[in-house]
């Protein structure tokens, strides 16, 4: 810091200003300045973390960039790393959370493979033993490096100070880049303390690195896919993810209009492609819709932008779309064709391939009878299958339904202002994911890769301070809910308003006490659940808690979280038993799903005991 | 929906069997890079039959050459690529390379008699580097199947000690070419998984 100033001047005058800055830039400051000064230099202005002895330091060094550099006080490191991704993930922008050695650090392992599975943008900073102590076992030691190795895209251990400036600049353009993923800071405790000159002019040594986002998109497999457009009867696009990271949500709509492809998304690409677009299917996979599948089952091309063929998505990869001929464009080309082999692979950017892709197929001339021959088998089929309605209140049951609670929460949504959604793991995700409308991109966050449940609290602290002009809702199991709830209190440390919590409470850990029925002889074993009395423990936290049992309470619970300001915890006591449907067992074709025995009428298919299988 | 509509005939990917690998790749000589490469092959419960690093002829440079039993090479090189400190990677295949290994044994000879050793040695083009007393130690630097060959003819006296080295690997051309797929046309596809017609129990499914 400068210590120099003209005792005369008050003001400063633009030249002093820039002298101070100069004397600035060559002053000596610590390694836990440099750090805080070269997140800021990133464009960083919120971090999520807690500290402890190896990271003290830093601590010390924040509250002189209290201005630039806020940070989030957390419950939990989980937490901080959940809350660093919701920020990611609402703002496509680098996350960014903190922790000290040993536990503090283990702690963020979970959160960094989550965002590793999801292509999360995250940094993580850790502080680490003296370097004196590395590998002593050493009081708080752990070698968090060796232990995030497969769950990062890259990491650096710091134990010099002047490597701060380009190890930061490295790990940010790492993170944010090509396809992102969490990297990780591990940073000694005296290289935090270590008094150097930053030199901020470095140069970025990544040489094996490729960012195949600004790459062309090679000319000749987009001309072979136009072909493969060309000729199909079938065709449907499945998009996901990548749309979203690459804002490619626009070009998306122009090229299905132009060539009249219908739109599958993804668990993550929900939002990328709106569902209200004649041309959007909705979502694939083990919990997706009948005629989303087997459209899936009978395509002759599937072209797949920016998402990978998790298993969820493809069930058994081998009978995957059995007639189709597969087109992938993703960023990452370790990607293309490490689950279905393809006809065509294109690498790079979803919105520059999207744009190549546009400006290679033709412009429509006239009625094409083959593809609205193909989009009337497709709807014919979502009218038999699709069970999606406003209400599905039973006649023949009092119990509140989940799916109830997602049709209110849908219909109340569109009614007020701009919200994001943030779901937590289990049946409430499918339910949500199936059941609302998604429109926007980076208006659903869930944990998808990865399946880490106590995602949604924490996401939805981040997203809430990234976003605090929006509601943010979070829909999440009893389950999920009592992994992290703490972070209520972090929102309350943080004077937030915008959070509103809707508990699916069954009693149960839900999915696995679904499967324990579908495939395990109802054996619940490990899955009966109890908790606290979730309104009054909202109230314990400072938030209002609001206990709803019937459709009637639901629907004024809503309206009021809506309505009221502050965070609400709405604690949705549901039918203990409801189940997700449809569902692919585990390891089989998605041509194979087990429908909702209790709709069989609407679905116009004979009776049978127990779930059906179509 | 009509069910009348024909579709073409399905198509089935099946994986075919491991065979051996031999991979080259040239890393930055940094902590931490190495243990990344290797991750990539322990996630996979694959086991390493051998693991060779030293000095490139770039400073600052390291190239590893690594042999593993596999299946989907393929996949594991793709990921290898993707490494920060990764700058290339490659799969040598039969023929396109100089590949040599260096195997060292020590063997005790009963009763001074070495003349069967050394025709041993003599035939496998092992040299005989020292004799002492009764023990002899022989050296042999050749390619894999010659020290293979070496390994199998040794254990037939009373072998003490024996190390290997693993293969090393230098091309002379194109050293550092990114991954190419030596076994490109020997089935249907580039690709591991190759592509075959249903089979009539499938098709019923």
């Amino acid at each position: 810091m400068s210590t120099t100033q003209s005792p005369q001047t008050t003001s400063p005058s633009p030249s002093d200003a820039s002298a101070q800055s100069a004397q600035a830039q060559s002053a000596s400051r610590t390694g836990a300045q440099i750090l805080c000064e070269a997140f800021i230099r990133q464009g960083v202005d919120t971090i999520f973390g807690i500290p402890g002895g190896a990271i003290m330091p830093f601590y010390h060094a924040l509250p002189q960039y209290a201005d630039q550099l806020h940070h989030v006080l957390c419950r939990h490191e989980q937490g901080a790393g959940h809350a660093a991704e919701g920020y990611a993930r609402a703002t496509g922008r680098v996350g960014v959370c903190v922790g000290t050695s040993g536990p503090g650090a283990t702690n963020l392992v979970t959160p960094i493979a989550d965002a590793w599975m999801d292509s999360t943008p995250l940094v993580a900073l850790t502080g680490q033993v003296g370097s004196a102590l590395l590998g002593t076992d050493a009081f708080q030691e752990t070698d968090i490096i060796g232990i995030t190795v497969p769950i990062t895209k890259h990491s650096y251990l710091v134990r010099n100070a002047n490597d701060i400036p380009r190890v930061v600049a490295e790990a940010f353009y790492l993170a944010g880049t090509g396809r992102p993923g969490p990297v990780l800071i591990d940073v000694t405790k005296d290289a935090q303390q270590a008094s150097v000159v930053p030199n901020w002019d470095v140069t970025l040594d990544l040489e094996g690195y490729t960012d195949h986002r600004v790459a062309d998109i090679d000319p000749a497999p987009v001309q072979a896919a136009a072909e493969l457009i060309a000729q199909a009867e079938r065709p449907l696009l499945l998009v996901g993810n990548g749309i979203i990271q690459s804002g490619a949500s626009a070009e998306l709509i122009a090229f299905a209009e132009k060539t009249g492809i219908p739109v599958i998304t993804t668990l993550h690409g929900l939002g990328a492609f709106p569902q209200d677009h004649p041309l959007s299917l909705g979502m694939p996979g083990m919990h997706g819709w009948v005629h989303v599948n087997r459209a899936i089952q009978r395509c002759d091309l599937l072209i797949n932008i920016g998402s990978r063929f998790d298993d969820r998505v493809t069930g058994k990869a081998a009978t995957f779309a059995p007639h189709a001929k597969i087109v992938h464009a993703d960023v990452d080309p370790s990607e293309i064709g490490k689950l279905v082999p393809v006809t065509v692979g294109i690498v790079g950017d979803a919105r520059a391939t999207l744009r190549a892709l546009f400006d290679a197929v033709p412009e429509p001339t006239g009625r094409n009878e083959t593809l609205e021959k193909w989009i009337g088998e497709v709807h014919e089929l979502r009218a038999k299958f699709e069970p999606r309605q406003a209400y599905r209140r039973r006649p023949d049951t009092p119990a509140l339904q989940p799916h109830d609670v997602c049709a209110l929460l849908n219909s109340a949504r569109h009614e007020h202002g701009p919200s994001r959604i943030v779901t937590d793991v289990g049946q409430h995700q499918m339910w949500a994911a199936q059941l609302l409308d998604w429109r926007r991109p980076r208006s659903h966050l869930t944990s998808g890769g990865s399946g880490t449940m106590g995602f949604a609290v924490p996401a939805a602290l981040g997203a809430a301070v990234a976003c605090p002009d929006e509601t943010i809702w979070v829909i999440v199991g009893d389950g999920g809910f009592q992994m992290t709830n703490q972070e209520i209190a972090t929102m309350r440390q943080e004077g937030l308003t915008n959070v509103k919590i809707a508990i699916m409470n069954n009693g149960y850990l839900g999915m696995v006490r679904q499967w324990q029925q579908l495939f395990e002889g109802k054996l619940y074993s490990g899955t009966p659940l109890s908790g606290p009395d979730f309104a009054k423990l909202a109230e314990a936290y400072g938030v209002r808690g609001v206990t709803v049992e019937t459709f009637d309470q639901a629907e004024r619970a809503i309206d009021d979280a809506w309505n009221m300001p502050g965070i609400v915890v709405i604690d949705f006591r549901v039918e203990r038993e409801a189940n997700v449907f449809p569902i692919v067992p585990q390891g089989q074709s998605i041509g194979d799903m087990l429908v909702d025995p209790t709709t069989k009428a609407e679905h116009h298919e004979p009776a049978a005991a127990g779930a059906t299988r179509r | 929906m009509s069910e009348t509509t024909p579709l073409a005939a399905p198509i089935v990917r099946v994986r075919p069997a491991p065979r051996k690998h031999t991979i080259v790749v040239q890393l930055h000589d940094r902590p931490g890079a190495l243990y990344r490469a290797v991750g990539l092959i322990r996630r996979r419960d694959w086991n390493v039959e051998s693991l060779v690093v030293g000095a490139s002829e770039r400073p600052g440079t390291s190239r590893m050459v690594l042999v593993v039993m596999a299946v989907d090479v393929h996949q594991v090189l793709q990921q290898l690529t993707r490494l920060v400190d990764v700058i290339s990677v490659a799969e040598i295949g039969r023929g396109d390379a100089l590949v040599r290994e260096t195997a060292l044994a020590v063997v005790e000879v009963a009763d001074g008699d070495h003349a069967a050793l050394e025709k041993t040695a003599a035939e496998t083009g092992a040299r005989i580097t020292d004799r002492a007393h009764s023990r002899v130690l022989l050296e042999l630097t050749a390619d894999p199947a010659r020290v293979d060959t070496f390994v199998q003819e040794i254990r037939k006296f009373d072998l003490k000690q024996l190390a290997r080295t693993g293969p090393i690997v230098i091309r002379e051309s194109d050293p550092d070419a990114t991954y190419t797929d030596p076994h490109a046309g020997e089935s249907a596809g580039a690709h591991p998984l190759t592509e075959r017609a249903l089979t009539p129990q499938e098709s019923a499914r």
